[in-house]
């Protein structure tokens, strides 16, 4: 579920593919896999760009409007500011708390070392609706009653958020020799410069590579910022909804375009970047 | 460069849990000296290194560098270069930048970096790979980078742990002696950890020989080898002849050992009568002769049959049968005169070559 690091595909180890009888087995599953996963963003696309309510053959816009973009306009460009508002600190908060916690898990022994790290997955495997409803208690009634909901939804997001962080950072610690450090300790440097000086710029890649993921769970995150939010904060997946709840599925399909596609965007470049940043 | 420290291990004591891994270690190296910890591995060589080092602190004891206590400094304020056996280069940096990482922590200007960091790659004849990162060097070239980067910030003290343990055995003989030459024209106060006796004896000054937890001998290489002063020693260090016996009378410098080969003498350190010992005798110490032939009347001597003969260029090994099944492993010189399988031959030795140790 979680990628270790984002390494480039390795090379084919064999240029003719299956035996025989099974050739058919990739196309057909390739073929597959990628009409289902274009076909629902091309539909909706179709959908927002369309000037009437029906689609060819329930895929293809039968006209062209942008007459949707143009009146959600507004809307769709505060979500994506709410979204980066909050995705922003979460990324922040993420690396600050995972960091340590996975150099804790790999370097040090400690009582409650393995229930700490059955703990920091533990969001993975929870349905988010439950722990969402549980945040709600907390943030709405319970001991943080009156914290902003900025602070419980970035809170919450973080929480839900961290394995993505902790995961590529611990992979990247077990192939670092806990020597280096020590190296560094004797030729005269503390412990938080050794760390910084020569572990650190070792693990850069992973940390991007987790930024990245924590980035994507966080705008992409819906049930726990539905039940933490305030009419004041409109993440982009709060204003897809909305606009579908509105009763305009054309207008849902143009507010989740136009965010789409700034967070694809944002991806890409996070991508790019974990595959530049290796300079030996 | 001479910046020769003596170091002070006083008492020391480890255990990890209910394992004793140090049990009161009391060590002086003199200023300059390469000193060897030689053991198994759990013997405790390893924790004591990184406990010199600053990485580990003993449960009591202390830890004197040039009259200083070290016992509870961190690593960085100790000033001990130290040599990792998987080398720990940075591997982010060039090998200019791996050695010059010391230096520019002591916040030294950079034309004296430049010129240092040149000085210690020229030494270790790696000048012209200053700009590789370490992925790019062989094992050799990285162990080199290591050794650099150590020597580099003049430690009063440079600590290596097994440092040739992952070099192939060519390789290794040979930075050995470049180790050992390094070490004396720097004048460095050098321990080195090593489970290996021949590099044990090519390099150091003093050798400290350990056993769990326990320092089992301290000695120059000759006297660990040619007088080694207990059967642990004996054993580690290659003595593979070991015959079993009692001390039937201790006169001065030498006993007399009942065996069942018959009544052998041998040097002692402090057997008494009646005690069971091992007698210890190097296989390289005793020479062949025809049997019949006259050989000095010194020494120990033992008639027997060739059971086996192997030739391996430097040296023939034999398996010489004495009396009661007794078998002795003769090693004789390349260019000694061969004794065929089965051949009756005079076993002799001299006396202090053959040790009575405590079994």
């Amino acid at each position: 579920m979680v990628p270790e690091k984002a390494a480039p595909l390795p090379a084919p180890r064999r240029a003719g593919g299956f035996l025989p009888p099974f050739r058919w087995i990739f196309p057909a599953t390739t073929l597959g896999l990628i009409l289902f996963i274009i076909l629902p963003p091309i539909t909706l696309l179709s959908l927002s760009v369309n000037d009437r309510f029906d689609l060819v053959w329930g895929i293809f816009p039968a006209g062209i409007s942008f007459e949707l973009y143009r009146d959600s306009g507004p809307a769709i460009l505060r979500s994506v500011a709410d979204s980066m508002r909050i995705a922003v600190p979460t990324v922040l908060l993420s690396f600050l708390v995972g960091l340590p916690v996975a150099y804790a898990l790999v370097r040090l022994k400690f009582p409650g070392r393995g229930l700490l790290a059955e703990l920091v997955n533990l969001p993975l495997v929870f349905p988010p609706i439950v722990l969402a409803f549980g945040l709600m208690q907390l943030f709405k009634q319970g001991p943080f009653a009156g914290v902003s909901p900025w602070v419980a939804i970035v809170l919450g997001h973080t929480i839900v958020s961290l394995p993505f962080m902790i995961q590529p950072i611990i992979a990247a610690l077990q192939r670092v020799d806990i020597a280096v450090e020590d190296a560094a300790r004797s030729l005269g440097a503390g412990p938080l410069r050794a760390f910084v000086t020569t572990v650190l710029p070792v693990i850069v890649p992973s940390v991007l590579t987790g930024v990245a993921l924590v980035f994507a769970r966080s705008i992409s995150d819906f049930e726990i910022t539905l039940l933490l939010t305030t009419p004041e904060i409109s993440t982009m997946p709060i204003a897809i909804y909305q606009a579908f709840e509105s009763g305009s599925t054309r207008l849902g399909a143009a507010v989740a375009m136009a965010t789409n596609l700034f967070a694809v965007g944002v991806i890409v470049i996070l991508e790019v970047a974990v595959r530049r940043v290796r300079w030996w | 460069m001479v910046n020769a420290s003596d170091l002070s291990i006083q008492s020391v004591t480890k255990s990890f849990g209910s394992n004793v891994v140090l049990n009161g270690i009391s060590i002086d190296v003199e200023p300059g000296e390469f000193m060897t910890f030689l053991g198994p591995s759990g013997c405790g060589k390893t924790t004591l290194l990184r406990m010199i080092g600053g990485f580990g602190e003993p449960d009591s004891g202390r830890i004197m560098l040039a009259g200083r206590d070290i016992t509870h400094l961190p690593p960085n304020q100790r000033d001990c270069g130290f040599v990792f056996q998987s080398y720990a280069l940075f591997p982010h940096m060039t090998v200019r930048a791996n050695v010059a990482y010391g230096l520019k922590l002591r916040k030294l200007p950079a034309a004296e970096i430049e010129s240092r960091v040149a000085t210690v790659l020229g030494m270790v004849g790696l000048e012209a790979f200053a700009d590789r990162h370490p992925k790019q060097l062989s094992g050799g070239q990285q162990q080199r980078v290591a050794i650099a980067r150590a020597i580099a910030i003049r430690p009063s003290l440079l600590l290596m742990d097994e440092p040739l343990s992952n070099l192939d055995a060519k390789l290794r003989e040979r930075i050995r002696f470049e180790l050992r030459a390094l070490q004396k024209q720097l004048g460095i106060t050098t321990i080195f950890v090593t489970h290996d006796q021949e590099e044990a004896m090519a390099v150091s000054d003093r050798i400290i020989v350990m056993n769990k937890g326990n320092v089992e001998q301290i000695g120059t290489p000759a006297q660990i080898y040619g007088d080694p002063a207990s059967l642990f020693v004996a054993d580690f260090v290659g003595v593979n002849n070991l015959v079993p016996g009692t001390v039937r009378q201790a006169t001065g410098a030498t006993v007399m050992v009942e065996t069942a080969a018959g009544l052998m003498e041998a040097s002692h350190h402090d057997s008494r009568a009646g005690e069971n010992v091992q007698l210890a005798l190097r296989p390289e110490m005793i020479s062949l002769a025809p049997a019949g032939q006259a050989v000095a009347a010194t020494g120990g001597q033992l008639e027997g049959t060739v059971t086996m003969a192997a030739f391996l260029g430097a040296a023939t090994r034999y398996e010489v049968e004495v009396q009661n099944g007794v078998v002795l492993k003769v090693a004789a010189p390349a260019g000694s005169r061969p004794h065929a399988l089965g051949s009756r031959v005079l076993c002799h030795w001299p006396v202090e070559s053959a040790h009575a140790l405590r079994a």
